[in-house]
C-alpha cells in the first residue's frame, strides 16, 4: 500500500481503468485513513462493502426480462442481452414478492422496507435497508447514505417510517461530495454548524421541559421530536468533523443538471455517473435511486407516446413495442453502469465485485398495477451469479430475503429482515 | 424502545387487515387463558373468545402474544400495546372483518372497564398533540415573519392518516425532517430582510415586435408563429416562448403587470391566455396568475392586469389556450386561430419601503439599529452594490428586545420570562462567540422555529383560550391565529359559542379561508392528484391544460358555494346546479356558456346527467387513469369518500384485473370473471355498483356510451380512436336494489342520503381536528348530524356545530 501522498487528479489520469481504493485512500488524510484504522486497519482497507438499488417506477414488461428457462443455461431476453457481457456477474430473479404489500404504485413507498399494505389510509412505513445498514455503516464515510431520484418519489425512509428527501440534483450533490469552496465559505460553515448545535442544545432541553408538561399519552411525538433533535445534534458533530477535512477531487468537471425530462438516457446518465463516483472515491457506500419515468415522451427512436402511458398499455401490441425501446434502454444503462464498476479495481476484486445491486420495480405487471412476481436483477457483491432464479408462486420467497442477503454482503450481521428471515434460498456467497 | 416499534409497526400490519386473510390454522382456544384474566375477568373472556385464536403461541399474528400482555403497572410499552389494543377494539378492525362480530355491547363493556381500570395508562382518545405539517408550517412561518417565501418544498412529504395529511398519527418527526427545519428558518430569517435599497419604481415596456428574438422567430417560423399587425401571434403553448426581457424586473419586488392582447383568427371560438411568473428558463416554480380570455381588437387590445412578487430577470409566461384546437394539416376550412401579443409592461417596484416591513417586525423601528454594508453582490444590472447587513450599537440589549417580543407570537400564547431568557441566552453565547448581531438574532429566531412550543400544536394539556383559538385557524385557515384571535383568548372570550360563532363566520369571509377549501377537496376528494396521469393524447385527444383547469376549479367553486351559502351537504350526491366556463360547459354539452376566465353558477338543464360531486370531471378524472376507467378504483372512490364505508384490501394472491385497450372485451367482462372467485364477490359486491354506474363517464370525466378503443372497432372521423365495446352501467346494490345507469344510482343515493351526510361530516371532523374518528365518537356524529338537520345539513352549519362539538374542544 502507497503511503505517500500523491497529487490525485495526476494520479487518476495515469491510473486508467486499474484504479484500486486502497491506493485512494493513502490520498485521502482524514477520514478514509482514519476510518479504516479505527475499524482493524488493514483488514477492512481491501475490502470495503457497498450497496445499491434502483427501482424503475413505471415497472418493467417482464416477458421480455424472464427467461423461460430456470438455472445457469437460460437463453437471454430482450432486455438482459446488454448485459451478456457480465452474464456471470448478475442473477436475474423471478418470482419474488413482498408479502402484503399492494397498492399499485403506493408499492414504491415499500418497496425497500417490505412494510405491508402501502395504500391503505392507516399504513406508516418502516425503515428502509440502506438506512437499516447506514445506521451501522454510515459513519463510515463523509455521507452516511444517498437518497436520489430522477423524479420526484425517493426510496429511502428513516426509523420512523419518513420518507428521506430525494436528492434529483447532480449538480448539488457533485458538489456536496467533490467540490472544496473557499477557505472563507468553509469558516462560515464550520460557524452554521456551530450555531446549529447550540440551537438543537437549547431545543432538546425545551423538548424535554415540554414533555414534563404533557401529562397526557402523546409521548410518541415528544419521544420522536427528542430522539430527532438527538441524532441531528450527532449528524452535526460528525458534519463539523468532515467539513474540516478535505474531500477527494475526481478528475471530472462539475455535471450540468439536465432539465429535459425527455432526455431521458442524458438524466440516468448523470447519475449513473455520479452513482459510480460516490461509490469510487468512498463518499459513500450505500445509494438508492428511484429511476426515471412520468408522463414524459422519451426521446428515444421509435418512441412517440408519454411513458406512463405506455406502460398502461392496456395490451396493446404497438405500446409494448414502444415500452420496450424505453426500458431495454435501462437495461443498456445498467450495464454501461456494471461494466464502469467491474473495470475497477479494488485490491483483489473490482469494485463491481464489493457493491451489491438491486435493480427491479416494485410493480409486477404495471398495466394492471400488480404488485407481485417482482422483476429483479441481483448483480454485483460476493454472490455466485450467473443464473435466472426462478421461484413458483406457491413458493414466492419475500424480496426482503433477497435484502438480508445483502445485508450480509456488507458485513452486517443481520438474521432477518423486515418480511425477510433468511438469506435468499438459491443465491450463494462466495 | 426499538422492540416496542417493531412490535406497534407489526400490530400496524394486523390492523389493516392481510394477517388475518387467510383463515387462521386449527388451534384449540379452550386451554388459552391471559394475564388479564385474575383481575379483569371480562376482558380476559374478551380476549379468549375473539382474540387468542390468532393472537396466542408462538405462530402469533403479527407478532402480538396477547396470552403473554400483562396489565400495565405504569406507562411504558406494555400500555402502550394494551391502548393499541383498546383503538383497534374500538375502530372495529378487530377481529378482521372474516371472524365473528362481537356484540356491541360486550364491546361497549371491555372498552368501559379497559379505560376505568387501566385509567390514563390505556389512551382511547387518539392524539391530538401533533407538529405542522408542511403547508401549515409554510403558512405559519409566512404570516409570522411576513414574508413571501416557499418553505413547503424544503421539507419532507407528510404522511396521511384516514386520508388527512394533518392526522397526529402520520405526521412523525426524524432528524432527517429536523435539519430541514433548520434549513427552512434558515432561508425564512434571510427572506426576512432586504438586503439591497429598492430603486424608484420604474415602468417596463417589451413591445413584442421590437425585440430580436420574437422578430428572429417570426422569420424563421419558430412554432408557426407571424406578425400581424404589430403584435406577435402564437399558435401553441410549447417552444417558442414570447419573450418580453425588456420588461423584466432588475430586482426582487412586487410588481404591477399588463399584458396587451387580442385574438387572431379566432373564428366562432373563445381564445384565452394562461399567464405564469417565473424564471424564462431552467428549473424554477413558474406561479399562475389565472386563465384570461383573450378579446379585443388590433386597434384596442384586451390590457390583462395583476400584480404579484417577481425576482430580479423572471419573465412572464403567456400560453395560448386554442379551444377546440386546431390542426393544421386537418382544419383547411378555417384560418389557425391564435393568440396575438402586443406589448408588455411591468411597474415596480411597488414595495418601496426600506427597511422593508418584515425586517421592521421583527427588528423594530428602534433607535441604535442601522444598516452597514456587507458583502458585494452581483446584479446584471446595476454596479458595486453590496448587501446590507443589520447592526445595533447595543447588541446584547437588542437581541433581547428583539426575542422578548418574538417569542410569544411565535409560541401562539403568552410566555414566561424564564423561557424567554432561555432563547436570549443562546443568542448571547452566539454573539460571546464573535458571531455578529444579525447572525445572532439569526441563531435565536431559528432556535424559536426549531421548537417544541412551535412547531408542535395542541400541546398543552387543557385546552385553554389560546388552544382553542390556534385549533380555529388552523382549521379554517392553515395557519397560526391572527392579532383578534389572540385577543380574544387573551380577554378570554373564546369559550364563549356565541364569540366562536362570529369568529368562524369572520374566518370564512376571509381571504385565508380559501386554505381550507383547497385543502379540504384536495384530500377528501383526492384532487391532489390531478395531475397523476396525463391522458393519453391518442384515446383523449380533446384534453387540455384549459380543462384541466376548470375542472379543479369547479370543484373548489362548488365547494365554496356550500360554504357561502350554507347549503346541504347532500349536494355532493346529486345538484341542479354547478360551475362552469365555457371550456368545462362544452365537455359537458351544456351550451351557450361564453369564456373561459370565470367559473359562473350554472343552473343545469334537465336532461344533463350532471349534478353533485360524483359528476365533476375533476373527481372523474383522478379516479381513472390516463386510458382507461376502472369500476373498482371509482367503486372503492364512492365508497371511501362519500359512504364512508371503506372496504377491505383485496386479500393477496389474487390477481388484479390487466386492462385492455384492444377492443374486444370490456373491463366489465373481466371484472365479471372477477367476481366468480369467491374471496374476491364479498368485497366486490359493494365495490363494483358505483363503479359501474360511473362507467357513464370517461377518464377525462367525459360522458359515454362506447368505449374508446385503440384496436378493433368502426374508424371514427379525424381522431385515432375507433369504436370500442357498448359501456354498460347497470348493476344491483349490496341491499338488492338495482339499476340501470348512473341516474337511478344516484337516485338510491338519494333516497337514503343519511350515510353520505354522515361520511362528510366524518371527514370535516377528522380535518378540523387531526384526529382519527373511532366507533366510540359516533355519539358526537349523531349529535352533530342532529344540530345541523333542520339546515338539511348545511356546510357552514355543520362546520358551526363541529367547532361547538366536544370532539373539537377535547384535551
Amino acid at each position: 500500500m502507497i503511503r505517500r501522498r500523491i497529487a490525485r487528479r495526476q494520479f487518476l489520469r495515469g491510473a486508467g481503468v486499474s484504479l484500486s481504493l486502497p491506493l485512494l485512500q493513502a490520498m485521502l488524510p482524514g477520514p478514509g485513513t482514519s476510518t479504516f484504522a479505527a475499524d482493524g486497519g488493514t483488514a477492512e482497507a481491501g475490502d470495503v462493502r457497498r450497496m445499491l438499488a434502483i427501482c424503475a417506477p413505471l415497472g418493467i414488461h417482464t416477458p421480455f426480462l424472464f427467461p423461460e428457462q430456470a438455472g445457469r443455461d437460460y437463453v437471454a431476453t430482450p432486455y438482459l442481452e446488454p448485459l451478456q457481457k457480465l452474464r456471470n456477474k448478475f442473477t436475474v430473479i423471478s418470482g419474488v414478492q413482498h408479502p402484503d404489500v399492494d397498492g399499485g404504485h403506493s408499492a414504491e413507498e415499500s418497496y425497500l422496507t417490505g412494510a405491508a399494505h402501502p395504500g391503505q389510509p392507516s399504513f406508516r412505513n418502516t425503515i428502509s435497508v440502506d438506512q437499516f445498514a447506514a445506521e451501522r455503516i454510515g459513519h463510515k464515510t463523509r455521507v452516511p447514505s444517498l437518497a436520489l431520484s430522477a423524479n420526484n418519489s425517493g426510496l429511502s425512509y428513516t426509523r420512523s417510517g419518513v420518507r428521506i428527501p430525494p436528492e434529483s440534483r447532480t449538480s448539488r450533490v457533485f458538489a456536496s461530495l467533490f467540490l472544496e469552496g473557499t477557505a472563507a465559505q468553509k469558516e462560515a460553515q464550520i460557524q452554521r454548524i456551530q450555531d446549529g448545535q447550540s440551537i438543537m442544545d437549547l431545543v432538546r432541553e425545551q423538548t424535554t421541559s415540554v414533555t414534563k408538561s404533557v401529562g397526557r399519552d402523546d409521548q410518541r411525538t415528544l419521544d420522536q421530536y427528542f430522539t430527532s433533535v438527538r441524532e441531528l445534534e450527532q449528524r452535526l458533530t460528525a458534519a463539523e468533523e468532515w467539513a474540516r477535512r478535505p474531500k477527494p477531487t475526481v478528475d471530472r468537471k462539475p455535471p450540468t443538471d439536465i432539465e429535459d425530462r425527455a432526455d431521458f438516457t442524458g438524466r440516468m446518465r448523470l447519475m449513473y455517473d455520479l452513482i459510480f463516483l460516490a461509490f469510487q472515491t468512498d463518499s459513500t457506500r450505500l445509494i438508492t435511486f428511484c429511476g426515471a419515468g412520468g408522463a414524459e415522451v422519451v426521446a428515444l427512436p421509435g418512441v412517440d407516446d408519454g411513458w406512463h402511458n405506455l406502460s398502461h398499455h392496456g395490451k396493446d401490441p404497438v405500446k409494448i413495442e414502444q415500452l420496450a425501446i424505453i426500458e431495454k434502454e435501462e437495461f443498456r444503462l445498467l450495464a454501461e453502469l456494471l461494466q464502469r464498476l467491474e473495470d475497477v479495481r479494488e485490491g483483489e476484486h473490482s469494485l463491481l465485485d464489493q457493491t451489491a445491486i438491486m435493480m427491479g420495480s416494485n410493480l409486477g405487471n404495471a398495466s394492471s398495477h400488480n404488485n407481485s412476481n417482482l422483476p429483479i436483477v441481483a448483480a454485483g457483491g460476493r454472490f455466485k451469479h450467473g443464473q435466472h432464479l426462478a421461484f413458483t408462486p406457491e413458493k414466492s420467497p419475500p424480496l426482503c430475503n433477497l435484502f438480508v442477503s445483502f445485508l450480509r454482503h456488507l458485513q452486517i450481521d443481520a438474521d432477518k429482515f423486515s418480511t425477510g428471515s433468511s438469506t435468499l434460498t438459491g443465491l450463494e456467497m462466495l | 424502545m426499538r422492540a416496542c416499534l417493531v412490535w406497534l409497526a407489526m400490530l400496524f400490519v394486523g390492523t389493516s387487515g392481510s394477517l388475518f386473510a387467510q383463515p387462521p390454522s386449527e388451534k384449540s382456544t379452550n386451554a388459552k387463558s391471559t394475564p388479564a384474566d385474575a383481575e379483569l375477568p371480562n376482558v380476559g373472556a374478551y380476549l379468549k373468545q375473539h382474540c387468542l385464536r390468532c393472537h396466542s403461541g408462538e405462530k402469533s399474528k403479527g407478532d402480538v402474544r396477547l396470552d403473554l400482555l400483562n396489565l400495565p403497572t405504569a406507562q411504558g410499552e406494555v400500555a402502550e400495546t394494551w391502548s393499541q389494543v383498546a383503538k383497534v377494539i374500538a375502530s372495529g378492525e378487530m377481529p378482521p372483518p372474516k371472524e365473528p362480530r362481537p356484540s356491541a355491547k360486550s364491546t361497549a363493556e371491555v372498552l368501559q372497564t379497559l379505560r376505568s381500570k387501566l385509567g390514563h395508562k390505556v389512551a382511547s382518545a387518539p392524539l391530538a398533540l401533533r407538529r405542522m405539517n408542511r403547508v401549515e408550517y409554510e403558512n405559519t412561518v409566512r404570516d409570522l415573519l411576513g414574508i413571501d417565501a416557499s418553505l413547503a418544498e424544503l421539507l419532507p412529504e407528510d404522511g396521511s392518516v384516514q386520508g388527512f395529511d394533518n392526522v397526529a398519527d402520520g405526521l412523525s418527526i426524524s432528524s432527517i425532517l429536523m435539519e430541514r427545519y433548520l434549513e427552512a428558518a434558515d432561508l425564512a430569517f434571510e427572506r426576512t430582510i432586504r438586503r439591497v435599497q429598492p430603486l424608484p419604481p420604474e415602468t417596463r415596456r417589451a413591445v413584442m415586435m421590437e425585440l430580436a428574438d420574437n422578430i428572429s422567430s417570426v422569420k424563421e417560423k419558430k412554432g408557426g408563429t407571424i406578425e400581424s399587425a404589430g403584435a406577435f401571434v402564437k399558435f401553441t403553448p410549447g417552444w417558442p416562448p414570447v419573450r418580453l426581457d425588456s420588461a423584466h424586473p432588475i430586482e426582487r419586488g412586487v410588481y404591477r403587470c399588463r399584458v396587451a392582447v387580442w385574438p387572431h383568427d379566432p373564428s366562432d371560438r373563445t381564445l384565452a391566455v394562461s399567464l405564469f411568473v417565473g424564471p424564462l428558463f431552467g428549473p424554477g416554480k413558474r406561479l399562475p396568475m389565472g386563465v384570461f380570455d383573450v378579446t379585443g381588437s388590433p386597434e384596442e387590445p384586451r390590457i390583462i392586469e395583476f400584480t404579484t412578487t417577481m425576482e430580479e430577470g423572471h419573465t412572464v409566461h403567456i400560453v395560448p389556450e386554442v379551444f377546440p384546437e386546431h390542426v393544421t394539416y386537418r382544419d383547411k376550412h378555417e384560418p389557425r386561430p391564435g393568440v396575438a401579443v402586443a406589448w408588455v409592461e411591468t411597474h415596480g417596484p411597488l414595495d418601496q419601503e426600506w427597511p422593508c416591513l418584515s425586517e421592521v417586525k421583527l427588528f423594530g423601528p428602534a433607535e441604535g439599529l442601522r444598516h452597514v454594508d456587507g458583502l458585494p453582490i452581483y446584479m446584471r444590472h446595476r454596479r458595486g452594490v453590496k448587501q446590507h447587513v443589520v447592526d445595533s450599537d447595543q447588541p446584547h440589549e437588542d437581541v433581547a428586545r428583539v426575542l422578548r417580543k418574538f417569542i410569544p407570537r411565535a409560541f401562539r400564547r403568552p410566555v414566561d420570562e424564564s423561557l424567554i431568557q432561555k432563547y436570549i441566552d443562546l443568542a448571547h453565547s452566539r454573539l460571546d462567540a464573535g458571531r455578529t448581531f444579525e447572525q445572532s438574532v439569526r441563531a435565536g429566531v431559528t432556535a424559536v422555529l426549531c421548537s417544541p412550543q412551535f412547531l408542535l400544536l395542541n400541546r398543552e394539556d387543557v385546552v385553554d383560550d389560546y388552544t382553542i383559538a390556534s385549533r380555529l385557524s388552523y382549521f379554517l385557515w392553515s395557519t397560526m391565529p391572527d392579532d383578534e384571535l389572540l385577543k380574544l383568548a387573551a380577554e378570554g372570550k373564546l369559550r364563549d359559542p356565541q364569540t366562536q360563532r362570529q369568529q368562524v363566520e369572520r374566518m370564512l369571509q376571509d381571504p385565508r379561508s380559501e386554505q381550507f377549501v383547497i385543502n379540504f377537496t384536495g384530500q377528501w376528494l383526492k384532487l391532489r392528484d390531478i395531475d397523476f396521469t396525463t391522458p393519453d393524447k391518442k384515446l383523449y385527444p380533446e384534453y387540455d391544460e384549459l380543462l384541466r383547469d376548470a375542472m379543479l376549479r369547479e370543484t373548489r367553486s362548488f365547494f365554496r358555494h356550500l360554504l357561502d351559502e350554507d347549503l346541504s351537504v347532500l349536494n355532493a350526491i346529486d345538484s341542479d346546479f354547478t360551475f362552469l366556463n365555457e371550456r368545462l360547459a362544452r365537455h359537458y354539452g351544456i351550451p351557450d356558456i361564453k369564456g373561459h376566465e370565470t367559473m359562473r353558477l350554472v343552473k343545469l338543464p334537465e336532461e344533463s346527467l350532471r349534478g353533485g360531486l360524483m359528476t365533476h370531471a375533476s373527481v372523474l378524472k383522478v379516479t381513472a387513469n390516463g386510458t382507461s376507467t376502472s369500476p373498482i378504483l371509482r367503486g372503492v372512490w364512492v365508497l371511501n369518500n362519500m359512504l364512508g364505508q371503506p372496504p377491505s384490501p383485496p386479500p393477496p394472491g389474487v390477481p388484479a384485473v390487466e386492462p385492455d385497450i384492444r377492443g374486444a372485451t370490456s373491463i366489465r367482462q373481466q371484472l365479471d370473471k372477477h367476481r366468480s372467485i369467491e374471496s374476491c364477490a364479498r368485497c366486490h359486491v359493494a365495490i363494483d355498483p358505483p363503479g359501474f354506474a360511473l362507467e357513464s363517464f370517461d377518464p377525462i370525466g367525459g360522458e359515454r356510451s362506447w368505449y374508446r378503443s385503440m384496436g378493433d372497432g368502426e374508424k371514427v372521423k379525424n381522431v385515432q380512436y375507433r369504436v370500442g365495446p357498448v359501456v354498460e352501467t347497470d348493476g344491483i346494490t349490496p341491499d338488492n336494489r338495482s339499476f340501470q345507469n348512473f341516474r337511478e344510482y344516484r337516485q338510491l343515493l338519494l333516497d337514503a342520503p343519511q350515510p353520505v351526510a354522515r361520511a362528510i361530516t366524518q371527514k370535516l371532523l377528522i380535518y378540523a381536528t387531526g384526529r382519527p374518528i373511532t366507533p366510540a365518537d359516533q355519539e358526537i356524529v349523531d349529535d352533530i348530524l342532529a344540530t345541523t338537520s333542520q339546515q338539511q345539513h348545511g356546510l357552514r352549519s355543520l362546520i358551526h356545530a363541529i367547532v361547538q362539538s366536544e370532539l373539537f374542544l377535547r384535551p
